[in-house]
């Protein structure tokens, strides 16, 4: 539904967006993670095409983003990071306003605009003035707002920013809830496990270079290889110096990444594997090599943001 | 507190909040300093000031060259020029007069306003910065604008003075008067900025309201002498008061009218010396003055300032009907009153299909319907002043609130008509604005259009006026007409160029005073320029002269609406007859069929080049908004 083949875009000196390549099925939702400024509002802009790409394509239902505009204005919805508002509008009102925009015919906008309202739960606030909405509530708006023409596609910067746990559940549902009725999603964030439970599909992107795309399970598979174990040692009197042969034994396997004592916490050593390294026995050999004795041995769980963390400082690929 | 232990004087903090030194030059005045040293706009303006400085300078010099010959005794040449020397220390006096009067209320317009938008001002409020700090200092940065553009001046007019025949005085006294009426400006824009929603809103406000002092004060003071010298026995203002009325006459000295109004302050400083005016009370006493409405300016902008603290940070503004509730709520015992959320709220509207123009044509120049209620009071009071003390038979009367009013438009419309567009990229709306079906056209037309519509109030209050002088028979009603069609010219003109400049430059702000700035290189420089060219030079021959004289006339609204109020003057007596009417252009005396069609003629060729502008505004729409075909 979404093709993004070598889509550059800069700024100046500044290349926002760099040889980025995206493939997005109908009916996936799909999760477009990377920290601040590095390049997801840009990509989504040219999606909208609010903003021209310098070189590469974009297409939206096999339309492109250079040439057919206002054939793919018609299929996305796109709701930008920062949504400003009418401050003189109610939010009837408001959706009605982007219902004409969007030329529906005069006698359906009503029905739509309580459909939508309906969907977003904010028809006891129909009335209310725009600008006095909370944020979880023009953030609500700004789902609805994109929803009104019915768009096959959905591009929604950062649509849980600012939203309480609560809130972030809701909207969450309410995504899924979209992708049900067969709609397209690409949503960005910067937080990897606020995407997992509803994203089919990941891209993790780092200066305007996408340096991960692939299922969620895929993203841990991949730092998952990289664990890290801590070996607590057996107390002794001369700790440190057996915990100082325990290291440069494990140091000199090449299934380990790293190996460093803990600061702080005597006879207790953190192992960093190497990618995709599945035997864990070699371990236990070398540790009794260097003439330590195992008192606990514990793998560390990856999270999700050690994987985000890790992807993001470079340390894949 | 222990008992030994001082009591902090309540004084104390007052003091610190008005030491001078964080008073004016504290944070926000650095940080507003450096922005602005940033900028290459605010050094292309003066450099254009101090180009046009010596353009009006060196031109005057090269005419007296010519003039005297180049065959002339060196003694007769300085004779001409210390003829000269007045001439020029007075028009640059004016020119530096009017380039801060205008410029001081677009400076300080959006100062505070904008940093409301930028949803900055809270974060300011917060820090330990009082209200009475953030103000001044907030003027002391843009009267630091001001002041360097005088200091442009000043070598001029201290130049000249060397070849005699000016006295030092009149610069000091003509410094003075611009000095402190930028300093008025700058606070009322100040004020404004504080209450307005719009920097460009709070500058039309602070215009409406210089214009308001230079003229109404002057003729209020008038009326007031006029009435108290009445011909009429009982009418006389002493024997209206009666037995209250004051021992010392009620007449207002001419000094303190000429004192209440900067221009007329000036004017007496220029050529009054001559006719023995007592200069010297006047432009000390109007400098007075200007510096205390100043002061009554800032105090009122720190007021409003210190509500807008008051009211809980970020929380929408009640009105006062759902205050009214929410009180009533209280008092019931309802332990949470009902929810702000809840009660912003009103009646939806029918969004029709065109939803930009419907909604751009809903915005009114006045925030709430008391503005609009208290605008158009205080229009009536000041008209009915002016009916009641000058005769209804007075060019005066229908000409003065023409004049002013012309130029009133004339600024309106080169700073609203951006703001259409450039607000809605402001305010981050643009951008779903434009992943819609909305065509550039349509979004184009609505802000021109809306932009039009929003500027009614001034042309209809002129229109009134003029309609109240021809209901009482003094004009012929084919005034109304010409004035209509003159006041549409420069409106969609600058309407059409306002649009176009809010979608080239990023800020409103820019966009406005560029906007402005072509105004007054058409309707002021420009002007000048003829004037010193082809009055003062004769360059290129007579008829050359007049041919560009006519022209720079006929294209000017103040000009063609003074014309077409004098023309028209007098003649309804004799029925509708339209063959005595007479207008009066340097070559020749129109009749009222070529002077319509001058009219429209004039008024055509703006709208014309309104609509290239927002032509260009629709070519160039896709390049300025970044949005793919
Ligand atoms: N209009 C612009 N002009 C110049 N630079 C821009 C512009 N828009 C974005 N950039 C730059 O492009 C880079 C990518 O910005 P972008 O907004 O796409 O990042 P992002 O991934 O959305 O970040 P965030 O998570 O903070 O929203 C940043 O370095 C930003 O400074
Ligand atoms: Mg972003």
């Amino acid at each position: 539904m979404i093709e993004i083949t070598h889509l550059t875009k800069r700024f100046g000196d500044l290349t926002a967006v760099d040889d980025l390549s995206i493939s997005i099925e109908a009916g996936e939702i799909f999760g477009f993670i990377g920290p601040n400024g590095a390049g997801k509002s840009t990509t989504m802009k040219v999606l909208a095409c609010l903003l021209k790409p310098d070189s590469g394509s974009a297409k939206v239902d096999d339309l492109s983003v250079r040439a057919q505009g206002d054939a793919i204005r018609q299929r996305i919805g796109y709701m930008p990071d920062f949504i400003g508002y009418y401050d003189d509008l109610t939010v009837d009102e408001y959706l009605q306003f982007f219902a004409a925009a969007f030329r529906l015919p005069r006698k359906k906008r009503r029905s739509i605009v309580s459909g939508v309202l309906e969907l977003t739960d904010l028809t006891a606030k129909r009335d209310t003035m725009v600008s006095s909405l909370s944020r979880g509530m023009s953030q609500r708006l700004g789902v609805a707002r994109v929803l009104i023409h019915d768009p096959k596609v959905l591009l929604l910067d950062e649509p849980a920013s600012g939203l309480d746990p609560r809130a972030r559940i809701e909207m969450r549902s309410l995504l899924t809830e979209l992708a049900r009725m067969g709609k397209t999603l690409m949503v960005s964030s910067h937080i990897l496990s606020e995407l997992a439970e509803m994203c089919s599909s990941i891209g993790i992107i780092e200066q305007g270079r996408l340096i991960f795309a692939g299922s969620i399970d895929d993203a841990y598979a991949r730092v998952k290889g990289a664990e890290r174990i801590l070996i607590r040692l057996e107390p002794a009197d001369n700790i440190a110096q057996i915990v100082a042969s325990v290291v440069s034994a494990l140091d000199a396997d090449e299934r380990v990444e790293s190996a460093t004592p803990v600061d702080g916490k005597a006879g207790v050593i953190d192992v960093e594997l190497k990618d995709a390294e599945p035997g864990r026995h070699f371990l236990l050999e070398r540790v009794i090599a260097g003439g330590g004795r195992i008192a606990s041995f514990e793998p560390q769980s990856v999270n999700l943001e050690d994987a985000f963390l890790r992807l993001t400082k470079g340390a894949i690929q | 507190m222990t008992k030994g232990e001082p009591r902090p004087s309540r004084l104390a903090p007052l003091v610190r909040n008005l030491d001078p030194r964080t008073l004016f030059f504290g944070p926000i005045f650095q940080k507003d300093m450096r922005i602005s040293g940033r900028k290459l706009g605010v050094y292309i303006g003066r450099s254009l000031f101090a180009l046009l400085l010596a353009a009006v300078v060196s031109i005057a010099f090269y005419s007296v060259w010519q003039s005297t010959g180049f065959n002339q005794s060196p003694s007769a040449r300085i004779q001409s020029l210390q003829n000269l020397a007045p001439v020029i220390v007075v028009s640059v006096l004016w020119v530096q007069f009017v380039a801060m009067a205008l410029l001081a209320p677009v400076l300080t317009g959006g100062a505070i306003c904008e940093e409301r938008r930028a949803q900055t001002l809270p974060t300011l409020l917060t820090t330990p910065l009082s209200p009475v700090q953030i103000v001044c200092s907030k003027g002391a940065s843009r009267l630091a604008q001001l002041i360097i553009i005088a200091l442009i001046a000043l070598p001029v007019l201290l130049g000249v003075r060397l070849f005699g025949g000016v006295r030092a005085e009149t610069i000091l006294a003509g410094s003075s008067i611009s000095l402190t009426t930028a300093i008025m400006g700058a606070s009322i824009g100040l004020w404004f900025s504080a209450r307005a929603a719009r920097g460009t809103t709070a500058t039309l406000a602070a215009y409406c309201m210089l214009a308001l002092l230079m003229a109404g004060l002057p003729m209020l003071a008038s009326a007031i002498n006029l009435i108290a010298e009445s011909e009429f026995p009982g009418a006389r203002l002493p024997d209206l008061l009666g037995p209250w009325a004051p021992d010392w006459p009620l007449r207002i000295p001419t000094d303190v009218l000429y004192a209440s109004s900067p221009p007329l302050a000036l004017g007496a400083v220029s050529y009054g010396s001559a006719v023995g005016m007592p200069i010297r009370s006047i432009w000390v006493g109007a400098s007075l003055w200007s510096l205390l409405i100043s002061l009554g300016a800032l105090t009122f902008a720190s007021v409003s300032l210190r509500a807008v603290m008051r009211r809980s940070l970020g929380a929408p503004k009640l009105t006062r009907r759902q205050r009214r509730q929410h009180k009533k709520a209280a008092r019931a015992g309802d332990a949470s009153p009902v929810d702000p959320g809840q009660l912003r709220a009103r009646r939806s509207r029918t969004v029709a299909d065109r939803p930009v123009l419907w909604r751009e044509i809903r915005q009114s120049l006045f925030p709430s319907k008391a503005m609009l209620v208290a605008a158009v009071l205080g229009v009536v009071l000041i008209m009915g002043i002016m009916y009641l003390a000058v005769d209804i038979d007075e060019l005066a009367l229908a000409m003065i609130p023409i004049i002013i009013g012309t130029i009133l438009i004339l600024l309106q419309a080169a700073l609203l008509s951006s703001g259409g567009f450039a607000s809605e990229r402001e305010a981050r709306t643009l951008d779903a604005l434009l992943t819609t079906r909305i065509s550039p056209f349509q979004l184009v037309a609505s802000k021109m259009l809306g932009s039009i519509r929003r500027q009614w109030f001034i042309p209809l209050i002129l229109l009134i006026h003029m309609g109240v002088i021809v209901a009482y028979r003094e004009t012929h009603p084919i005034v109304l007409l010409h004035l209509s069609i003159i006041f549409l010219g420069p409106i969609v003109m600058l309407s059409g160029t306002g649009v176009y400049f809010a979608l080239r430059f990023r800020k409103s702000i820019t966009a406005s005073s560029v906007n402005l700035a072509l105004a007054l290189l058409l309707w002021l420089v420009w002007p000048i320029c003829m004037g010193v060219f082809f009055g003062a030079l004769d360059i290129g021959g007579y008829e050359f002269g007049e041919a560009m004289a006519n022209f720079t006339l006929f294209t000017h609204p103040v000009w063609l609406s003074a014309v077409s109020v004098e023309g028209a003057r007098g003649h309804f007596s004799d029925g509708f007859d339209l063959s005595n009417l007479d207008y009066d252009t340097p070559s020749s005396n129109l009749g009222v069929v070529a002077w319509t069609i001058l009219v429209f003629a004039s008024t055509g060729v703006q709208i014309f080049i309104g609509l290239l502008a927002a032509l260009a505004a629709l070519l160039r729409f896709e390049k300025h908004t970044g949005r793919a075909a």
